[in-house]
């Protein structure tokens, strides 16, 4: 039977949500987790509810925050220690930088940001390619161990088995003074909202919004999304929207998964920055906006009713309400 | 000899002598700058001069100070012939031009006596205007250039005053028998008291009259005023290539390793002649977008600057006999001199957002009545910009890439390029099967859903009218006007010979092009890399087909329309009429003419590169536009340019006024086709 | 002593490029390839950097590392446009060195010979996305290494202070010291268009071109597919509280962006 490592990651101490597709994915296999930070034990608890086996906890405060040295050194230590067949992870800032140094470190075949992922009983994987222009089915060539990151929101959260596994508390031998890196400090985000280029939902609005404080009801939206919030040239130069918010040929290209725009007419101006998002929702009262004939989604009506109802059925759906 | 004469002749050695001296030494400096052909072509030259000099063509565009210029530009040159008799009756001893004959002196007596009285009115007209009308265009003028033209004024007063006043005491002591020529001076000798004048006052008026002259000849070196000198020269040196073409520098040469105007020593001798012949009228700024919108870029700060500019250097380029300053040079300078020396014309001249700010839409160099080139030099300051450093505004990056890319400004795969005319079966382009042109739909018609329609409008026309034609589909490129009008002269050429290359395996003869600024490249810059074909804009063709009665558009239906002038089509191209004539074929009544339009059409925003740029200082231009065709009270503004369609549809949402429609002029002959 | 930059570079589709299918492979007949745009951020900082140390009296070298086909070449010309001094080209006409583990074997070995004292590249690549190539070669090199860095300060002669971005806009921030990799975010700087000059001088710039190192791929591509294209817009009719519901659901079931 094939061992599974998963990188699981924590957020203020409560599991994060990817981390359990990656258990999911896993289920009734011998699966192993690390999990690091002082403050992560009811975390560390979870992972062993839910059936991981063996949680080693690095409960040093040293590693309350990422060194990617520090981080592979205790990755090291539970590689040997459990010979894991598959190293899983979430294609996150930690996952994606992590397990990228434990494959190079192991020599092991890596799939990075996996759309489509089962590992047993044989391992099935898909990733996009090309900013996800194209989706490519991954063969490993024969290999000891793999690693795998997997893009969350990809698979169905679960559990490992009805089992309850345990909690190991793993001291980790690295000089923190002796190494070339070193951790300064945190910031909090400007905003809590993902920096417009790299974000993968936009809510977006154009000269309709009217006003500025208007952009109120697209902020509120974009928080329940975790999305950015853009803006067409014409709302920037009429003043609605800062010109770092604008998106278009002379603003930023942005490349979303989703694209909600908000009386946004569609002018090439502003196509020409976002016409790659991969699902575009365009809402305007003005039938006629070119905009829907590039949207997917379309609603013909006042973004100022449909915008607040939107969020309210977000909420919903994502369980904030 | 006299005492008189020796004093005369000293005193008109002394003048001659420091004025040759300040004078050659402008001279030498314009002529240590870098060259410019523009010696050929006399008969053209004699043409133009006899047009802009002579006959004062642009100022009279203007009436009123047009008038007053004339009279006083033909009273110099009268004058001055009376000056140099004065010099000569100096020199003499008391002779005068008696030689010309009794009629011949008679009529040079009448005519300094006329011109003398115009030309004291014409001053009066124009201190009044200055005074108490207060023209516009000269408010932003500073104090040394105000007291400059005040000062000017009163010489010219003092000119004619004190030449009048010493004829009239002739005519009172009746020494002047050709006292019957001079009706004005006779008049004013009225004023004189019973008995004969002294001779004393006679000699005053004399001496002050020459005084001035020979001051005012030394002043002009040192002001604005200069332009009295080279206005004309300037005239005769100017561009007679066609005005939208700019000029195609040698990248290929690997001996020049500095491109465009980076320093002022960069400028070309042209540049700093035009620079001495801006005498600061400010018709340039007039109608220019930027001045108008309350940018920093002014048409006329450019050429004070840039003068300015030119004399800070010109110690340092005359020691250096428009030699580069090698590294003793370099070494032998003062700290100041060498900061004067390499100072940049940008940032140290001009700041970028001044040189980025221009839309080329060349309002400044039409209204310039001295023929001055703002536009060339400010394409040549990006030019240096672009290519010696890559230095441009962070949004034209966006551009030059996707140029560069893909051929077209906003990124779209170059193999979708007209995909949609493909595939409703309007046919490629073939050498050998008679089409009667090559449609060059350009990128805005080929990837901009607004602008299909209106290709769309022009097929369809074409179509009705059974014109065989032909596109290039997505062997087509951009031709690369808008990368060299941001500077970029080596993508700009690039392309230009590719798309060139492409032309020529289809042996494409004759050109229709929907976008002005295609239609203005392919007709008068590919000439300068050996482009030979016939380029028509959809607007002369449609004209055409409408006054051959191929097409019948069913006039009439519509009414209030207002036609907005392209600038790369109109000023540069002078297609004014055709626009206008198919709008009232269609309406039946002649289009609602906006104040600016025409010569002085106002830009939409967009040339230059501005579309791909951000506005971000002053107020829009599109929207100052927006708010003229809102003033016009026109139901429909017509457009004949892609560019003008997407800023003006702009503009006018931005004011709320969606209900004027912005139509090109091809969608308004189809919609009324049968 | 002479300082050594390296910048990893890789060739690839430009971003508007239209990805299409022949047969089972990709289509390469309309595709323009450029540098990434990500490594020109990584060529930007290099030059940064490379100015800031030559004020400060060091002779640095910049050397671009490019593994790819013969076309590739361009990209690292591209490179040399804007200051890179020269450049080592892994040859892999037969796309031996496809993924994350083959070409970071192939591209640390290299490096390995040139011992940097620095190197940057861009954060992925945009047509693997893997996110994990330089990560790979930091680590095969035993170098440390900082990915996502946004901004990069020089606080000493060999240590300079980074920070990397993460989920949610936070940054950490942390102090490195050569001999170091770091991978480049948008937003570590403006790059620079290549003067004239600049091209001019690429073409009599130097590339080695040095045969793919043994490598060992970790996997294959077996099969592509490629999402439907975009088709007609969906209207969602109704009063607007259905609207909504029926719209979040459409993107929750049918698109599956939420």
């Amino acid at each position: 039977m094939k061992k599974v490592l998963i990188l699981a990651e924590h957020k203020k101490g409560s599991l994060k949500k990817a981390s359990l597709e990656l258990t999911g994915a896993s289920k009734g296999m011998e699966v192993s987790a690390i999990v690091f930070g002082s403050d992560a034990k009811a975390a560390a608890d979870d992972l062993a509810a839910k059936g991981v086996q063996n949680v080693f906890w690095v409960k040093d405060a040293k590693f309350d925050h990422y060194h990617p040295e520090a981080y592979a050194a205790a990755m090291d230590q539970v590689v040997s220690q459990v010979k894991p067949n598959i190293i899983l992870g979430n294609a996150s800032s930690l996952g994606k930088d992590l397990i990228a140094k434990m494959a190079a470190r192991l020599d092991a075949p890596l799939a990075a940001d996996c759309t489509e992922a089962t590992i047993q009983p044989d391992i099935k994987l898909r990733r996009p390619f090309f900013s996800g222009k194209a989706v490519g089915t991954i063969e490993f060539e024969p290999a000891e161990l793999v690693c795998i990151t997997v893009r969350p929101n990809s698979l169905a959260p679960g559990e490992v088995s009805s089992t309850a596994g345990k909690v190991n508390e793993l001291a980790v031998n690295f000089d923190f003074a002796s190494s070339a890196v070193q951790f300064v400090g945190k910031t909090e985000g400007s905003s809590d909202k993902p920096d417009l280029t790299e974000a993968a939902i936009i809510v977006s609005g154009g000269r309709s919004m009217k006003t500025k404080e208007n952009f109120k009801i697209l902020n509120e939206l974009a928080d329940v999304l975790g999305a950015a919030v853009g803006a067409s040239r014409a709302a920037v130069d009429e003043g609605l929207a800062s010109h770092d918010m604008q998106v278009g040929q002379t603003g930023k290209t942005v490349n979303p998964k989703l694209y909600i725009a908000n009386g946004i007419s569609g002018a090439i101006q502003h196509l020409a920055g976002m016409r790659t998002s991969k699902v575009i929702v365009a809402i305007n009262k003005d039938a006629a906006a070119p905009l829907f004939q590039k949207a997917d989604y379309g609603i013909v009506g006042d973004l100022f009713v449909i915008v607040p109802l939107l969020t309210k059925e977000f909420k919903k759906l994502l369980g904030k309400a | 000899m006299t005492v008189f004469q020796i004093s005369t002749i000293t005193l008109l050695v002394l003048s001659f002598g420091i004025f040759s001296l300040s004078f050659g030494r402008i001279v030498r400096i314009i002529s240590l700058a870098k060259p410019r052909n523009r010696f050929r072509d006399f008969l053209k030259r004699a043409f133009v001069f006899n047009e802009h000099v002579l006959l004062h063509k642009k100022m009279f565009r203007q009436f009123v100070p047009g008038l007053l210029h004339f009279i006083i530009f033909w009273g110099f040159v009268i004058l001055t012939a009376g000056t140099m008799e004065w010099m000569y009756y100096g020199i003499t001893g008391g002779q005068h031009f008696h030689f010309l004959g009794h009629t011949g002196y008679a009529a040079f007596s009448f005519a300094e006596d006329l011109f003398n009285f115009l030309v004291f009115l014409a001053v009066a007209a124009a201190f009044y205007r200055r005074i108490v009308i207060k023209p516009k265009r000269m408010a932003d003028n500073s104090f040394k250039s105000k007291a400059d033209a005040y000062f000017i004024l009163s010489l010219i007063w003092g000119l004619v005053i004190t030449n009048l006043l010493t004829h009239s005491i002739s005519i009172h002591n009746g020494t002047d028998e050709f006292a019957a020529y001079q009706p004005i001076a006779a008049a004013l000798a009225q004023i004189w008291p019973q008995g004969p004048v002294s001779e004393n006052v006679y000699l005053f008026f004399w001496w002050a009259h020459l005084a001035i002259v020979l001051g005012f000849l030394n002043f002009l070196p040192y002001s604005k005023h200069f332009h009295v000198i080279v206005a004309a020269p300037n005239v005769w040196f100017s561009k007679l290539e066609p005005r939208g073409q700019l000029s195609f520098p040698n990248l290929e040469d690997e001996t020049i390793t500095k491109f465009g105007a980076e320093k002022v020593n960069d400028l070309s001798w042209k540049n700093l002649l035009d620079s001495y012949a801006c005498t600061e009228c400010g018709r340039c700024n007039e109608f220019c977008p930027t001045t108008t919108t309350g940018k920093e870029l002014r048409p006329k700060t450019l050429m004070i600057n840039l003068r300015a500019a030119v004399t800070e250097q010109a110690p340092i380029s005359l020691a250096l006999n428009g030699k580069v300053a090698d590294e003793a040079a370099l070494a032998k300078m003062s700290p100041e001199q060498r900061a004067c020396y390499e100072k940049e014309l940008v940032p140290g001249t001009f700041s970028d957002q001044f040189i980025w700010d221009c839309t080329t839409c060349g309002a400044c160099v039409e209204a310039c009545p001295v023929l001055i080139d703002h536009v060339d030099a400010i394409v040549d300051m990006r030019r240096a910009l672009v290519l010696n450093k890559g230095s441009n505004p962070e949004e034209a990056t966006t551009a030059f890439r996707n140029f560069e890319t893909v051929s077209n400004p906003w990124g779209f795969n170059e193999s979708t390029r007209q995909e949609w005319l493909t595939e409703k079966g309007v046919p490629h382009y073939e050498a050998d099967q008679n089409f009667e042109f090559l449609y060059y739909i350009g990128c805005a018609g080929s990837f901009d859903d607004r602008n299909k329609k209106v290709v769309d409008s022009v097929v369809k026309i074409l179509q009705s009218a059974n014109v065989k034609f032909g596109i290039l589909g997505k062997e087509e490129k951009c031709n690369g006007e808008t990368v060299r009008r941001m500077g970029n002269e080596y993508l700009g050429q690039q392309m230009m010979k590719a798309n060139k290359e492409t032309l020529e395996k289809y042996k494409v003869s004759k050109i229709l092009t929907s976008c002005p600024h295609c239609f203005n490249t392919l007709k008068n810059e590919y000439p300068e890399i050996g482009g030979s074909w016939e380029v028509i804009h959809h607007s002369e063709y449609i004209n055409e087909l409408i006054a051959a009665g191929r097409i019948k558009p069913d006039g009439g239906k519509m009414k209030n329309v207002t036609y907005h002038d392209s600038c790369y089509i109109g000023r540069y191209n002078k297609i004014y009429d055709e626009p206008r004539e198919i709008i009232e074929a269609v309406t039946k009544e002649k289009p609602i003419e906006m104040e600016r339009s025409k010569e002085k059409g106002f830009c939409c925003g967009a040339g230059g590169g501005r579309m791909w740029m951000e506005e971000k200082t002053g107020t829009r231009i599109n929207v100052n536009r927006a708010e003229e065709v809102i003033a016009s009270k026109a139901e429909t503004v017509c457009v004949a340019c892609p560019f003008c369609m997407t800023m003006v549809t702009d503009g006018l949402k931005s004011k709320a006024r969606e209900d004027i429609k912005v139509r090109d002029i091809s969608e308004i002959v189809a919609e009324a086709l049968p | 002593m002479a300082l050594k930059i390296g910048v990893l570079l890789k060739h690839v589709p430009d971003t508007n490029s239209r990805i299409q299918l022949k047969g089972e492979m990709i289509d390469e007949t309309d595709i323009k390839y450029v540098i990434n745009p990500y490594d020109e951020f990584a060529i930007e900082e290099a030059i940064k950097t490379k100015d800031l140390w030559v004020k400060g009296g060091e002779q640095v070298e910049i050397v671009g590392i490019c593994l790819g086909p013969t076309a590739a070449q361009k990209s690292l010309r591209d490179a040399f446009a804007v200051g890179v001094d020269r450049g080592i080209h892994i040859l892999d006409n037969d796309k031996k060195a496809i993924d994350a583990r083959s070409v970071s074997q192939a591209l640390a070995k290299v490096c390995a010979e040139e011992k940097f004292n620095l190197i940057f590249a861009g954060k992925q690549a945009v047509d693997t996305d893997a996110h994990a190539v330089a990560q790979m070669v930091a680590e095969r090199l035993k170098m440390p290494h900082i990915a996502v860095v946004s901004k990069c300060e020089w606080t000493g002669a060999t240590s300079a202070k980074v920070e990397r971005d993460i989920e949610g806009g936070m940054k950490e921030i942390y102090t490195v010291k050569m001999p170091a990799l770091l991978t480049a975010n948008k937003g570590l700087n403006k790059m620079r268009l290549a003067s004239l000059p600049g091209i001019r001088a690429a073409s009599k710039k130097e590339i080695k071109e040095v045969p793919l190192p043994e490598v060992k791929a970790g996997y294959k591509v077996k099969g592509w597919s490629l999402p439907p294209e975009r088709g007609k817009v969906k209207l969602i009719e109704g009063e607007p509280e259905k609207q909504a519901a029926e719209l979040v659901r459409l993107l929750h079931e049918e698109a599956k962006v939420v």
